[in-house]
């Protein structure tokens, strides 16, 4: 398995270098998205100015989790972060924001095989947390905005500095590998006897 | 007279060590099956676990983000209850105000919406939040408060219901328990490892509820007294173990950290089954007051046995 830090701007050829199973850390700006916001940042005027914005600010990186957030005083601190699973978006919603905000990294938990196709085609990988829970919100830096708070704070859409933040692992890659995919197989190999005695048959 | 005052500063004291610290049972298990396990992605998963709630108990931070929705199980023993300051009425106010003030106070992530309008009031409270559960103790001279929260892996993916054929049996449970562990840890859609709680029997309602507090409020190595049930428990224990589907389900020795089974009787007509995949993440707390004003941690509820 490879490690690599990724530095943005994220180019193409740099995301189609990392592969399933690759872990990687990531300095730079990154942004969260649960599906209230998302509905939000692909279907309103807020979220065409929104799309602008991060554009502008060259974020390139969404991470499925509704942080736990503290206010002190004009400021909004990030305690901690824990992934959502990215299936819980569905792949619409991920392939949309891929294709208008021209990013690159997903971050989430669970597989998104679904969309192995396109993401050979666009040019994004998503990469899963380690762990059920761990320490992503201590690497935080700062919070840059928070958004759209009347969908409450968890929903809402955080955009963030952070520091050699991660690690994560590669799930799905540019190749149309998935790294549960992948598992499956030798999975069902091994679990034959049992699901055999049980008559179970999987897909 | 047992005050108000004692009982929220409890409450609040539960929450901390829940929220910052795993019980001991998990903290253990974590670390033998982290020894244990040989997948070299499985060890990462344990460790990133471990490490995190070494630096949460240090930090006093959450371990966990989510940090559930917020549940209370109360049981009144039947020497104290008319020596509640205000009765039961101001004690489900104090259990209200208690998990406002924690939810802004450590702070806790406010996880309670209307399920339609998706409204958050950002405190936690709601209709049904916290959730309340109660029983009365017999001749108890205490009142036992256990908190836990739910975490949205289990709420959301981890849990099934079924009705099997009245004749099912042991097969037919043990097939329905591997398909849910199948669809839930599979593909990473819950976080595992877990402690699986199975109802079986009962009501509809009683079998879901059944579920849920033999994969919470049961420690991890805890046999059901009934020896054929505890037999049960350790062939699914094994059946899930066969998959080797592994931390997060990338593969790996520890898909389950326990199995725990609840029976009721049911109707003749069904043979209803829940499941529960409790996460790693636990988050259960067990003290008990007393009339003197007294406060005792205790490492197990007597919920399930009292």
């Amino acid at each position: 398995m490879k490690k690599h830090h990724l530095i943005p701007p994220l180019s193409e050829e740099i995301v189609k270098s990392l592969e399933v199973g690759d872990f990687l850390t990531f300095t730079g700006t990154v942004f969260t998205c649960r599906p209230l916001a998302y509905d939000r940042l692909l279907d309103s005027k807020q979220g065409a100015e929104l799309s602008k914005r991060l554009k502008g600010l060259g974020v390139q990186a969404l991470f499925h989790c509704g942080p736990l957030v503290k206010n002190e005083g004009e400021e909004w601190k990030i305690l901690g972060m824990v992934p959502m699973p990215s299936w819980l978006a569905g792949p619409e919603r991920i392939s949309k924001a891929v294709d208008s905000l021209g990013l690159r990294l997903i971050i989430g938990k669970g597989s998104l095989h679904v969309l192995s196709e396109f993401f050979v085609k666009s040019g994004c990988v998503h990469a899963v947390c380690v762990g059920n829970f761990s320490d992503y919100g201590l690497k935080v830096k700062k919070v840059i905005e928070g958004h759209w708070l009347d969908l409450g704070l968890p929903e809402a859409l955080w955009i963030f500095d952070a520091e050699e933040f991660g690690p994560f692992i590669v799930e799905t890659d540019t190749k149309g590998n998935s790294l549960y995919k992948q598992g499956d197989e030798t999975f069902k190999a091994g679990a034959r006897s049992v699901l055999d005695e049980l008559g179970i048959k999987l897909d | 007279m047992l005050s108000q005052a004692v009982i929220e500063e409890t409450v609040v004291n539960l929450w901390k060590k829940n929220q910052f610290d795993l019980p001991e049972d998990f903290k253990s298990t974590l670390k033998e099956r982290y020894e244990s396990e040989t997948s070299e992605l499985g060890k990462v998963h344990l460790k990133a676990n471990i490490d995190m709630v070494e630096k949460a108990s240090k930090l006093g931070i959450p371990f966990c983000a989510d940090t559930g929705f917020l549940g209370y199980y109360i049981i009144l023993g039947t020497k104290v209850i008319d020596q509640v300051e205000g009765g039961y009425k101001a004690l489900e106010e104090t259990l209200k105000r208690a998990t406002a003030r924690v939810t802004s106070e450590i702070p806790l992530r406010p996880n309670a919406v209307h399920p339609l309008t998706r409204h958050n009031p950002n405190n936690n409270l709601g209709p049904g939040s916290p959730d309340l559960k109660v029983k009365l103790l017999q001749d108890a001279d205490f009142i036992e408060i256990t908190n836990v929260a739910y975490g949205g892996g289990p709420e959301l993916v981890g849990s099934k219901f079924t009705v099997l054929s009245p004749t099912a049996g042991e097969k037919g449970v043990r097939k329905f328990v591997l398909e849910c562990s199948l669809q839930l840890i599979r593909m990473g859609a819950t976080c595992s490892p877990n402690v699986v709680g199975i109802g079986l029997g009962g009501t509809f309602d009683r079998c879901v509820r059944l579920s849920k507090e033999a994969a919470i409020l049961r420690p991890i190595g805890d046999r059901n007294p009934d020896e054929e049930l505890a037999r049960l428990e350790e062939i699914i224990m094994d059946d899930i173990s066969k998959l080797k589907l592994g931390p997060m389900g990338m593969g790996g020795l520890t898909s389950a950290f326990d199995v725990h089974i609840e029976m009721a009787y049911c109707h003749m007509a069904t043979l209803p089954v829940a499941v529960y995949l409790q996460c790693s993440a636990m988050r259960r707390t067990t003290a008990r007051m007393y009339a003197d004003g007294r406060v005792e941690n205790v490492a197990k509820s007597c919920w399930l046995r009292g």
